[in-house]
């Protein structure tokens, strides 16, 4: 018996001295060996472009007059939203940490792609509200700024400008190859023509500001001039969506669809006119069509729902069977169209506008030819099934068509329109409220409106702003409209 | 014999007593007697004292006592856990003294922290004892079910589908789970209902102290059984019990079927043909009433051949609307919820052994649980072995062994939460009564496509129910192991020392198989295989030392000091297909796509040191002091360690003043602790996430959260207060606590400013103050041999309120300082000054852009009533318990507004088809003029709006689509159209009829042989339709209906 004892106390002197051994030192143990603490910045890279190409946003397609919803009120189609989301602010996170980590190595490519980001992301931000958080924002980290203050849309876009150009001095100087890039393969060279290119469609916004005119002008001609520029379909800055698992096009099998989604009359009822065959690709023939069995480039086979009446009475018009949906191909293909963020064919049309308005000469014409070309193009390939109404016959017989043709356009106004519209139809299934932008710009192509309906110009701040910054919100909202903010509000760039 | 002799004689003093007189003053004579019990054991120590006087005694090893004392004087006999006793001594010589026991409530031994027994009357905190007897008369699947309303404070919701796991809140928050001194992580449901002695509730932040930061929140302490008698004793219990009916079913129109504006035509099932996406807004069911339909047979229109089909006909010959057209048939309703839903059945058997001997004792059981659910094809099957040994290995040194192996088994249970993955899902809200729920059942695929296409009636949203019970399917696979062994060495009479160590491996297979074309957001639409591995690590070991010494009547003294360390890993391996290339081949190797693979692996481990020391004054005084420190592995090495103390007092008032006589003690109490908390692991620094792998090219992203390298432990500093009582020999007692919870330097998220790059960050803030009490009471309304009724009662509330925002922010989320944590903000409609919903010109509901207050989500108060009957020899149980308060927004009740299923949106639908445009004019005012002016919160600074009364006839579906789904409706605003309730509610949980066939026929070698029948969720009395608030606010508040369950039950002792 003593024996055990003994062995006893031994066990407990065992458990006491591992216990007390180590009572607060428990070496590497809250360190997740799974996960890394410093990135490449190719790693980065990835992510970043996927984020922010992956997800469609259809809300711009309710606002512009391509949708509507048969099944509940839509605060998009009746201009009555409100909140807008700062969600950008979190996607730039990876770029701060990509230009980090590419700065420690100097890596040319990736700072200027940061830039690039910065300014795509930062133009999305100040369209949506106006002034916002600027050169204080993204700061959190590295200097603990956690409520940084708001930037005046102007001072936001002379930064925009400013960091485009230097991403486009950087990407001139480098050669090296990067890493990571799911769009250009790692060719800085591209990565320029797309800087250079929406440079343009950053200085076009501003057509209204005649203030700054003089400078937005030569800017233009200078870059149109002297830098090299998005000058085919395959210099577009476009994601290619693969078969794959979180590759996939975003909309595939995407609900929505099945119920209450359905064509607005305006969208509709323009393609119609114009005869654009793109439309077959975009939108179903009615119901009605299908049983009478039209063939379907009878443009007759298509309508829409008229956005201005109240929702039940779209909805009767798709019981009555006379309503097109979106193409069945947006949710049961898997791949679909590349998402495209800046292209050759908004490239072009963006020049024809300049030259129409006279900023820089040229022919303005063979622009707006080029630029319809490469879109029938880029659906030709990327939509199949649809050659022997996409193919450049096509594209050529409708380039002249009545409604089409440059050439009849006399004036500069009707011009514009003819561009508008070319701007327009490419933003289907998109994600860019580019044409929205344009149409508060230009007014074109013009959208159904009821008497005394006005477009809102503007978002409101997120509620969370006035939770965690409120001074700063409410200081931006008094410096642009006084006391009360509105989706109305007065913004810069359109004055 | 002896004993009513005894009685008799004492009985004849008496009256002899009453009837002479006395001399007033008698000179002191020796008197002698013994003291015994009820079971006429002496009882050795107890205090004589003879009363107003110093002059005392105490009884000897065998229960005598002598003292000197005059005739007449009154004589008091005071024992720890006896009842006090005062006696006229009227000079007998041989004085036998019988004390009662004292109640329950002060004698009853309690499992404190770390598993030190005390008896209640030295406890100065709240605690609760649920028996044996009570956990198993409703024999739960899941023991934490049996809990409900038993315990004051402790909140337990009741999910009502088969493998959903009970909700455990005590005093708000969730409770450590202690099983025989060991923390662990539990779902309950690898544990046996069978197996358990009792359930200690140490409800309070100080009676959890000694467990550190895990027992912040209390902790539910679980004895499981041992031997307890001398020699054999075994035991076999069965019961069965199955669903007999609904204690609340979902009412939902009979009346509309699928489509929308009274029209309806099939083609494909996703606004092909007439609405045939989504919505019960059909036509009416009416006698001879021809639709095209999902399941109705295709013609050919040239040739007019009819071909029998189910489904759509996409990518088929037929899918040529020129050509080829359904055939009407006839729209008639039918009753599919109830149809699909099957009775359900729970069976149970637990078989147990056990031997006690001088040396050693040794419990075995083996139990075995099934349950087979409701929904089709679901089922559960746990079993398990537990062995519990001890020895007296010397006269000194004790060994207990504890293991226990347990297995849970699922083929296949239900998915629940809002999606298509879900039958209630499916069936309640979306699918119409004109689909024959029947044919999907015979038909789960369309004729041509066998295996890679479903038959449906719907092919945007939802899926064939039965396809998706009997085709898809997810499976739990579990393994617990778990042991421990304990020492126990005793050194010297005083002093021991205890060492434990323990293990428990939880391993788990889990695996999800998706047929081609189930829809479910998230899952491959083309099949997918998809399993996790996971493994659940927990070591525990500790060491006690305990010291004991009474050093005198008036003062004894008990010390335990201990360390303890605990170690915790976690790590899962998941892996999926990207799509099924062969479907039903469910396969990692099947797949179309690169298998997707992830790990995880967590750990984290706590070091302490604790002890606790008790001191007993004067026999009615008792104080405890706990001290703890801890060292945790997931804070800052600089601030990762934390020092709890707690003290408590216990002061057993009845001992030492006269009270009423009426009144059998009064203990008063009181404690104040402070504990702290750690987070969870790797949240110090921030890390790079796996991000999308898109092509050949991995990615990373960095995470929105600010880390915070210096981040502080949480603390909570508590106090709680109570008494109890009891009266007229434990007719009724009752025992009343007040608790006060400050938690300050809470780890929160901080929300801030998005444009910061972040969305929060980590820091020490927030001040959160609760308030509760809990009030338990017993009472014998009636207590005669041949009826007997024992009732309890308690009755619980608290409230925890956010008193200060860091930094003095004016909010946090939507809270501001005041709010009750739990305050629950949304949108609603605007309304008027005066409270009238504004409407705008079209005549329908605006919402408001600023979220209101809308409720507190938590009940206000708790309460539970159980009643025992004993009538000869047949028992009857009786609980009820249910809450006062709290508020729902119902996703089911909007849903069923929207998707047109709700009984009340058929108001106005004939007569608004009939006139062929809108008739419904809603109750609402339209602003005329002026205008109101708010600040950034919402809140109004100026109101010049004038109004009047709309007169605006609307769209009845687009009223019904907006007004009680689009924003919160409360009751009171409308009682017609409310999406948003009160979760009060009164629940007869349980109802038994016990009866022991041993007394009446005498079965040889059986000691007792009960039998029991018994109902389970028999009845429930609420404010909210449709849905069980006893569920909680889970899974979108989709619930199965709940069900009423009645059963038998058999237990016999040999």
């Amino acid at each position: 018996m003593k024996a055990i004892n003994k062995y006893i106390i031994s066990l407990f002197l065992v458990i006491s001295i591992t216990l007390f051994a180590s009572c607060s030192d428990f070496g590497d143990m809250n360190t997740d060996p799974n996960k890394i603490t410093v990135a490449d910045p190719q790693l980065l890279l990835t992510n970043v472009i996927w984020s922010m190409f992956n997800g469609i946003d259809q809300n711009p397609l309710y606002a512009t007059r391509v949708l509507v919803q048969s099944d509940g009120e839509n605060s998009l189609v009746n201009y009555k939203w409100d909140r807008g989301s700062f969600d950008a602010y979190n996607k730039l996170r990876d770029v701060v940490k990509m230009k980090g980590e590419a700065e420690k190595n100097n890596s040319k490519g990736y700072i200027a792609l940061a830039h690039l980001f910065r300014a795509i992301y930062f133009y999305d931000l100040t369209m949506t509200f106006g002034d916002v958080p600027y050169s204080q924002a993204l700061k959190g980290e590295s200097e603990n700024i956690y409520t940084p203050s708001y930037d005046s849309q102007e001072q936001i876009f002379k930064g925009i400008l400013s960091e485009l150009k230097i991403a486009n001095d950087l990407l001139q100087s480098t050669n090296d190859f990067i890493k990571g890039d799911i769009i250009y393969n790692g060719n800085p060279k591209q990565w320029q023509k797309a800087v250079n290119s929406f440079r343009l469609k950053v200085l076009m916004t501003l057509s209204n500001r005649s203030i700054t005119m003089h400078e937005i002008k030569s800017e233009f001609a200078s870059i149109v001039n002297t830098l090299p520029l998005i000058s085919s379909n395959q210099d577009n800055m476009q994601i290619i969506y693969l078969d794959r698992q979180g590759n996939r096009y975003p909309l595939f099998n995407d609900s929505g669809f099945g119920s209450g989604k359905y064509m607005d009359s305006t969208f509709v009822a323009l393609m119609a006119i114009i005869k654009d065959p793109r439309l077959i690709t975009f939108v179903t023939q009615t119901k009605n069509a299908l049983d009478k069995g039209l063939a379907p480039d009878n443009f007759s086979s298509y309508d829409g729902g008229d956005p201005l009446k109240p929702y039940a009475t779209v909805n009767d018009k798709a019981v009555a069977g006379e309503i097109s949906k979106p193409h069945s191909r947006f949710y049961a293909s898997a791949v679909n169209e590349p998402r495209v963020l800046i292209s050759y064919t908004e490239t072009e049309l963006i020049i024809a506008e300049a030259i129409v308005r006279g900023w820089l000469s040229g022919n303005a014409n063979q622009r707006y030819d080029n630029a319809i070309k490469a879109s029938f193009e880029f659906y030709n390939k990327y939509v199949p099934g649809y050659e022997r109404y996409l193919n450049d016959n096509e594209a050529d017989k409708y380039i002249k068509s009545d409604f089409v043709n440059f050439e009849k356009a006399l004036s500069t106004d009707k011009k514009i329109e003819l561009i508008m519209i070319q701007q327009y139809i490419p933003t289907i299934f998109q994600g860019s409220w580019s044409a929205y932008y344009n149409y508060l710009r230009t007014g074109y192509p013009s959208f159904r409106l009821a008497p005394n309906m006005t477009v809102p110009t503007r978002w409101l701040y997120p509620q969370s702003e006035y939770n965690t910054n409120k001074e700063n919100v409410t200081q931006a909202i008094t410096h642009q409209f006084g006391n009360d903010e509105s989706i109305r509000g007065n913004v810069w760039w359109l004055n | 014999m002896r004993r009513k002799f005894f009685c008799f004689t004492v009985l004849s003093l008496f009256i002899v007593f009453l009837c002479l007189e006395f001399p007033l003053q008698a000179q002191s004579q020796t008197l002698k007697g013994q003291v015994v019990d009820n079971n006429n054991t002496p009882l050795i120590g107890v205090n004589v004292v003879q009363k107003g006087t110093s002059n005392g005694s105490v009884t000897d090893l065998d229960g005598y006592f002598s003292l000197s004392v005059p005739k007449n004087a009154i004589i008091k006999f005071t024992y720890i856990s006896y009842r006090n006793q005062e006696i006229i001594w009227n000079g007998s010589s041989d004085l036998r003294v019988v004390m009662e026991e004292d109640s329950e409530l002060l004698n009853e031994l309690v499992v404190t922290a770390i598993g030190i027994k005390q008896i209640k009357r030295k406890i100065g905190y709240s605690t609760q004892q649920v028996k044996e007897n009570v956990l198993q008369q409703s024999n739960p699947i899941n023991v934490g079910s049996a809990l409900s309303g038993q315990v004051a404070g402790l909140r337990i919701t009741n999910p009502t589908g088969i493998f959903q796991q009970p909700g455990i809140l005590l005093r708000g928050n969730q409770p450590l789970i202690v099983v025989d001194g060991i923390p662990m992580e539990s779902d309950l449901f690898d544990f046996s209902a069978n197996n358990v002695e009792n359930i200690d509730v140490l409800k309070g932040t100080v009676a959890s102290a000694l467990y550190g930061a895990r027992g912040k929140n209390g902790a539910i302490i679980i004895t499981t059984k041992s031997a307890k008698k001398e020699g054999l004793d075994i035991n076999f219990t069965i019961s069965s019990m199955v669903s007999a009916g609904y204690t609340v079913f979902p009412k939902t129109q009979t009346e509309y079927g699928s489509g929308s504006q009274g029209q309806y035509e099939f083609w494909d099932g996703a606004d092909g043909g007439i609405s045939d996406g989504d919505m019960t807004w059909g036509p009416k069911f009416s006698p001879g009433l021809m639709v095209k339909q999902w399941n109705s047979p295709i013609r050919n229109k040239k040739t007019g051949e009819e071909i029998p089909w189910w489904g759509d006909v996409s990518g088929s010959v037929y899918d040529n609307r020129a050509l080829y057209e359904r055939v009407p048939t006839p729209f008639v309703q039918h009753d599919n919820l109830k149809e699909f839903l099957r009775t359900g059945v729970i069976s149970q058997g637990n078989f147990s052994i056990a031997n006690k001997g001088e040396k050693s004792q040794t419990y075995l059981s083996a139990n075995f649980a099934h349950q087979k659910g409701q929904v089709p094809n679901t089922s559960v099957t746990s079993g398990g072995l537990i062995l519990n040994y001890s020895a007296n290995l010397s006269e000194k040194l004790t060994l207990s062994i504890n293991s226990t192996y347990n297995k849970v088994y699922s083929p296949n249970y239900p998915r629940y939460g809002y999606g298509p993955k879900n039958h209630i899902y499916t069936i309640l809200l979306w699918m119409s009564d004109d689909v024959d729920i029947k044919d999907l059942k015979k038909h789960m695929y369309r004729p041509d496509m066998e295996g890679y296409r479903q038959a449906n009636y719907n092919y945007a949203w939802y899926n064939n129910p039965y396809f998706m019970a009997n085709e898809a399917s997810q499976n739990h696979n579990r393994d617990v192991l778990s042991g421990q062994v304990k020492l126990v060495y005793s050194i010297l009479p005083h002093l021991k020392i205890q060492g434990r160590t323990s293990a428990r491996v939880d391993t788990r297979f889990e695996d999800m198989k998706v047929p081609k074309t189930y829809m479910n957001y998230g899952d491959s639409r083309v099949g997918d295989y998809k399993n996790w591995n996971t493994r659940n690590t927990d070591f525990n070991s500790d060491l006690l030392i305990s010291y004991e010494k009474k050093f005198s009547d008036v003062i004894g003294i008990e010390i335990n000091a201990g360390a303890s360390s605990f170690y915790k890993k976690y790590d899962q391996q998941y892996q999926s297909t990207d799509g099924l290339i062969v479907p039903k081949v469910y396969s990692l190797s099947n797949t179309v796509g690169p298998v997707i693979a992830s790990n995880y692996l967590s750990e984290r481990a706590i070091n302490s040191v604790y002890g606790s020391v008790n001191i007993d004054l004067f026999k009615s005084t008792y104080l405890t002091f706990t001290g703890r420190k801890d060292w945790s592995s997931t804070l800052p090495v600089e601030n990762n360690s934390y020092f709890y103390p707690s003290v408590s007092i216990s002061n057993v008032l009845s001992d030492y003043i006269n009270l009423p006589k009426i009144t059998d003690f009064l203990k008063i109490y009181g404690s104040w602790a402070v504990v702290s908390n750690d987070l969870s692991p790797y949240r110090l620094n921030a890390v790079y996430n796996k991000g999308t792998m898109f092509g050949n090219y991995q990615s990373v992203s960095y995470p929105g959260d600010l880390a915070n390298p210096l981040i502080e432990p949480e603390k909570t500093t508590s106090y709680e207060a109570g008494f109890s009582t009891s009266f007229a020999k434990n007719a009724l007692s009752l025992e009343v606590t007040y608790f006060h919870n400050k938690d300050e330097n809470q780890i929160i998220n901080l929300p801030i400013s998005e444009s910061s790059g972040f969305k929060s960050r980590l820091v020490n803030g927030n001040v959160y103050k609760t308030n509760g009490f809990e009030v338990m009471a017993k009472v014998k309304p009636f207590y005669r041999s041949k009826f007997k009724w024992d009732m309890s009662v308690n009755f619980s509330g608290q409230t925890k309120r956010l008193s200060k925002i860091y930094n003095d922010n004016d909010k946090y989320g939507d809270l501001k300082v005041g709010d009750r944590a739990d305050a629950m903000y949304a949108t609603v409609w605007q309304k008027s000054s005066d409270g009238k919903l504004i409407l705008g010109k079209n005549g329908m509901p605006i919402r408001d852009s600023y979220k209101q207050f809308v409720g507190n989500q938590l009940p206000d108060y708790l309460y539970g009533w159980h009643n025992t009957f004993e009538i000869g020899r047949f028992k009857i149980n009786m609980d009820l318990d249910g809450a006062i308060g709290g508020t729902l927004i119902s996703t089911t009740n909007q849903k069923m507004w929207w998707a047109g299923k709700h009984p009340k949106s058929t108001t106005w639908r004939d007569a608004e088809y009939a006139a062929g445009k809108p008739v419904y004019v809603p109750d609402g005012v339209v602003v005329t003029g002026g205008e109101l002016k708010r600040d950034v919160y919402g809140n109004t600074i100026s109101d010049t709006r004038v109004y009047e009364k709309s007169t605006t006839a609307v769209s009845w579906q687009s009223w019904s689509q907006n007004y009680p789904y689009r924003a919160v409706v409360l009751p009171e605003e409308s009682e017609e159209f409310a999406n948003t309730f009160s979760t009060s509610f009164l629940k007869l949980r349980r109802l038994a009829l016990s009866y022991d066939i041993a007394e009446l026929v005498d079965i040889p070698g059986v000691s007792k042989f009960d039998v029991t029948i018994f109902g389970n969720n028999l009845f429930v009395l609420k404010k909210m339709p449709y849905l069980d608030p006893d569920f909680g606010s889970k899974d979108n508040d989709l619930q199965d209906p709940s069900a009423r369950y009645i059963g038998i039950s058999a237990s016999v002792s040999f």
